[in-house]
């Protein structure tokens, strides 16, 4: 999102990330801008969804987000390997071991609304935010010119 | 006597192997979660009898619904000499785990790679003889569906029976693992003989439910065992994910052995299909087109209109019924004292034959059948878990999740099925505010059919849909939605996460779609017809010692309440044994015209909110237990009367007249 004082571009998931010291950050429906310090009010879930709808979002999102990310931040269509689960609960990661999400396989995500949509080898899932925010996962690195023969790959986005 | 036991995830094709291997008919579907009872049939194999068990689907053998542990259960109990485990062929790798799994346990098993003609259009290649080297068991492939591999397995199954197979060799484990499990089945009683690694692992996974088994079973020896297992919990990552990544691994190096996947897959018009089912701008619509095409048009203005009017005024009002009570007559001519009452008892307005067995077979049969057909061929497509996916969001507002709209979308057949359904749901608040929702809102076929009968007629409306409809719908929405909402802060207890496998989408198969649905119309008839005959009884006595007369006056005041005539005092007395019966009964008044769009509607709302019938309230008793049943059935009786009382209120103040 863009801050609405100094108008710098940020990430509003880690700005969010920035607030957890804060005492009131679990009610709050503010963000903080990481640039100057200025609460803009939080973007409206409908209107981020509009947004990434429409895909500039979703590009814009793409572009912050690092390499390792959860299976709930990946474009739809995007495929990327699974490192390691994080889940809330006993029962999540028992889900997740139970459908076979498991760390070293690919996932391809489908859709993220209304739920989250994802294929793993010839089956197909469905899970809320809450289980897909647990799977942690590597993307491959996108829109990167391929690499010359020999030349060792992936490249990390760092690198670029 | 033997037994073989059918495991698998579900939707792999057990019931309909059970069915080929038994002839005797399971509930087939293509939804998750819809064998709920274990289904038992007989064969011969080996020149003997023995018994063959259809098991709910399981992902893992570690459980996380009650219908999972109906499976696992059999098996700690070793109850199947022989366990067919059914993969889906072309997902054998992910499912290897459930079967290394198996093996851990020391079950004798026959792999059955199934759904073969799936796998093959995929270009998904097997090794068979590799397979069976590698895993030391007897593999088959399948084609459920057509037979394909069913003498192979049948074969496979004698074999096994003659001679047992060669155990299993243990797969390793990280080492801290391995002295674990030496550790806890060195200590496990001779009871668990043979099974001592599967168990030991259940055990270090943290398994309640084994723990008590083992407990009850070591006594002093518990203790040790338990020092154990929280010495495996606290070192490092937790044994359930080590766990599951060994089996993995040794998954992928069988797979990478024995399958040979294709790089690219093609995308069928099923694939398409299903992508838009899931797609938000396409998939509301088309919930909006099945549920109006399905639901009004085919169950109610088709069903409960057209079919029903021609049973019961055309066939059984002017042949069946007068038939039966000039035969009566004749038999008992007197017009009173017993011959009258015994007339009563079977003939006339509430007799067993005319009221009981006209309703089942003219009202109740026709709209039930239809809505089961309706079901059974969503069912059978696998759209479900798409609208599971669909309305997971929402279904979080009311405290449930995603799954709940198998549970729901039953109850619009008949929602004592629906109830004992609740029991695929995780957690006991999901399972309470469901039982309450399907009591309090959702209307049975057999309601939603005669009310929408009823309603549909009124004259101002659109796209075939009265007003007095609409209003009817939008208010059971509204107290879904209110209700539910409500119950979630009220109702204590955890939620659970939503998941869900999506099965391909498939064209329904007429010949599952009849087995589905006769096999549900044989439940409904088991368990609802002697109702309808007990309601009719009860009627009968009721209005032998007067004491109908005396709950009719008393209820007088409160339909006056409602705004209603006092002639609608009687439906809803009736109303209470089945709702449709007070349906029923004002169907009558409206004909002749005691009562007006309002009052239909008045009445209408407030005997859809009550309980569907006496037999709710059995099952809800059963699986809720009788306090919870009691608090709930009050509940439900004062918000009905609240509810039509508010409705009556509005219409009066707003001085609109539908
Ligand atoms: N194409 C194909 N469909 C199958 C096969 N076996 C089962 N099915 C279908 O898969 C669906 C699920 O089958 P079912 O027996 O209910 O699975 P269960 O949940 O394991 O009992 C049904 O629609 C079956 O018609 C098969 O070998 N090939």
């Amino acid at each position: 999102m863009n801050c609405s004082y100094c108008n710098a571009d940020f990430d509003a998931e880690a700005a969010k990330h920035a607030c957890s010291a804060c005492l009131i950050s679990t009610g709050c429906k503010s963000v903080k801008c990481p640039r100057c310090g200025y609460d803009s009010p939080e973007e409206p879930q409908l209107f981020a969804r509009l947004k990434a709808w429409w895909g500039r979002g979703a590009e814009a999102a793409a572009e912050a987000l690092p390499r390792e990310c959860t299976l709930s931040q990946l474009r739809p269509g995007e495929s990327a390997l699974i490192t390691a689960l994080r889940p809330g609960s006993r029962k999540d990661l028992q889900k997740l071991l139970a459908l076979g999400v498991l760390p070293g396989s690919t996932v391809t995500l489908e859709r993220n609304f209304p739920s989250f949509v994802f294929r793993v080898g010839f089956s197909q899932y469905a899970t809320d935010r809450m289980l897909s925010d647990a799977v942690v996962v590597r993307r491959s690195v996108v829109a990167v010119p391929a690499p010359a023969a020999g030349e060792p790959a992936p490249l990390q986005p760092a690198a670029l | 006597m033997t037994v073989i036991g059918i495991v698998g995830t579900p939707n792999v094709g057990k019931s309909v192997m059970f069915n080929n291997l038994t002839g005797r008919y399971a509930t087939v579907s293509n939804y998750p979660g819809t064998t709920v009872e274990v289904s038992r049939g007989r064969t011969r194999l080996a020149g003997g009898d023995v018994e063959v068990v259809d098991t709910p689907g399981m992902y893992s053998l570690l459980p996380i619904t009650d219908e999972e542990r109906v499976a696992r259960k059999m098996l700690l109990d070793r109850e199947p000499q022989v366990v067919i485990h059914m993969v889906d062929a072309k997902n054998l790798e992910r499912l290897l785990p459930q079967f290394l799994q198996l093996r851990e346990l020391g079950m004798e098993v026959v792999l059955v790679l199934n759904l073969m003609d799936e796998a093959r259009k995929l270009g998904v290649e097997l090794d068979v003889p590799a397979l069976r080297k590698r895993l030391g068991v007897s593999v088959v492939e399948s084609i459920a569906t057509s037979g394909v591999g069913v003498p192979e397995l049948k074969e496979a199954l004698a074999l096994r029976l003659r001679t047992p197979g060669p155990a299993a060799a243990p797969l390793g484990y990280d080492p801290a693992l391995e002295q674990a499990i030496h550790q806890v089945s060195v200590r496990l009683p001779m009871s668990f003989a043979g099974s001592e690694r599967g168990v030991a692992l259940l055990l270090l996974q943290d398994d309640a439910e084994v723990a008590e088994r083992v407990k009850a079973a070591t006594g002093a020896g518990w203790d040790e065992i338990r020092a154990v297992i929280a010495q495996a919990q606290q070192d490092g990552e937790p044994p359930q994910y080590r766990i599951a990544l060994a089996r993995q691994a040794e998954a992928q190096a069988i797979a990478q052995a024995c399958v040979r996947v294709p790089r690219s897959r093609t995308r069928t018009f099923a694939d398409r299909f299903a992508a838009a089912a899931i797609h938000p701008l396409t998939g509301a619509p088309m919930l909006a087109v099945i549920l109006y095409f399905g639901l009004y048009q085919f169950v109610g203005v088709f069903g409960a209109g057209k079919v029903v009017d021609f049973l019961e005024n055309d066939l059984f009002g002017t042949y069946v019924t007068p038939a039966f009570d000039a035969f009566l007559l004749r038999l008992l001519p007197a017009a009173d004292g017993w011959q009258y009452w015994t007339r009563e008892l079977f003939g006339g307005e509430f007799g067993m034959i005319t009221l009981g067995v006209t309703y089942a077979m003219a009202i109740v049969l026709p709209i039930v059948c239809l809505f089961f057909l309706f079901f059974s061929i969503l069912e059978d497509s696998g759209y479900f878990p798409r609208l599971a996916l669909l309305v997971d969001a929402l279904f979080k507002r009311i405290g449930l999740n995603g799954r709940a709209v198998i549970p729901l979308v039953l109850g619009l057949g008949c929602d004592t099925m629906a109830t004992m359904v609740t029991r695929i749901q995780e957690t006991k608040k999901e399972r309470i505010i469901t039982t309450l929702l399907l009591a309090l809102a959702v209307p049975c076929s057999a309601q939603y059919g005669v009310i929408t009968a009823l309603l549909v007629r009124q004259p101002n409306g659109v796209l075939g849909m009265s007003y007095a409809w609409l209003a009817w719908a939008s208010i059971l929405a509204v107290m879904f939605v209110g209700v539910g909402m409500l119950a979630s802060k009220l109702v204590k207890g955890e939620e659970a996460s939503f998941y869900m496998e999506l099965p391909p989408m498939r064209l329904p198969k007429l010949s599952n779609v009849v087995v589905k649905t006769a096999a549900r119309m044989k439940w409904y008839f088991l368990e609802v017809l002697p109702l309808f005959l007990f309601a009719s009884l009860l009627i009968w006595v009721g209005r032998l010692t007067h004491l109908f007369d005396a709950l009719i006056a008393g209820l007088v005041p409160v339909v006056g309440a409602l705004g209603l005539p006092s002639g609608t005092a009687p439906a809803f007395l009736y109303g209470f044994f089945r709702r449709d019966f007070g349906a029923a009964g004002l169907y009558s008044m409206a004909d002749t015209g005691a009562l007006s769009g309002n009052q239909l509607l008045v009445s209408c709302v407030t005997l859809t909110l009550f309980l569907p019938c006496v037999a709710q309230f059995l099952i809800m008793k059963k699986e809720r237990g009788l306090k919870m049943a009691l608090a709930m059935s009050g509940g439900i009786v004062v918000t009905a009367f609240a509810v039509g009382a508010t409705v009556n209120a509005v219409l009066v103040a707003t001085g609109i007249s539908l």
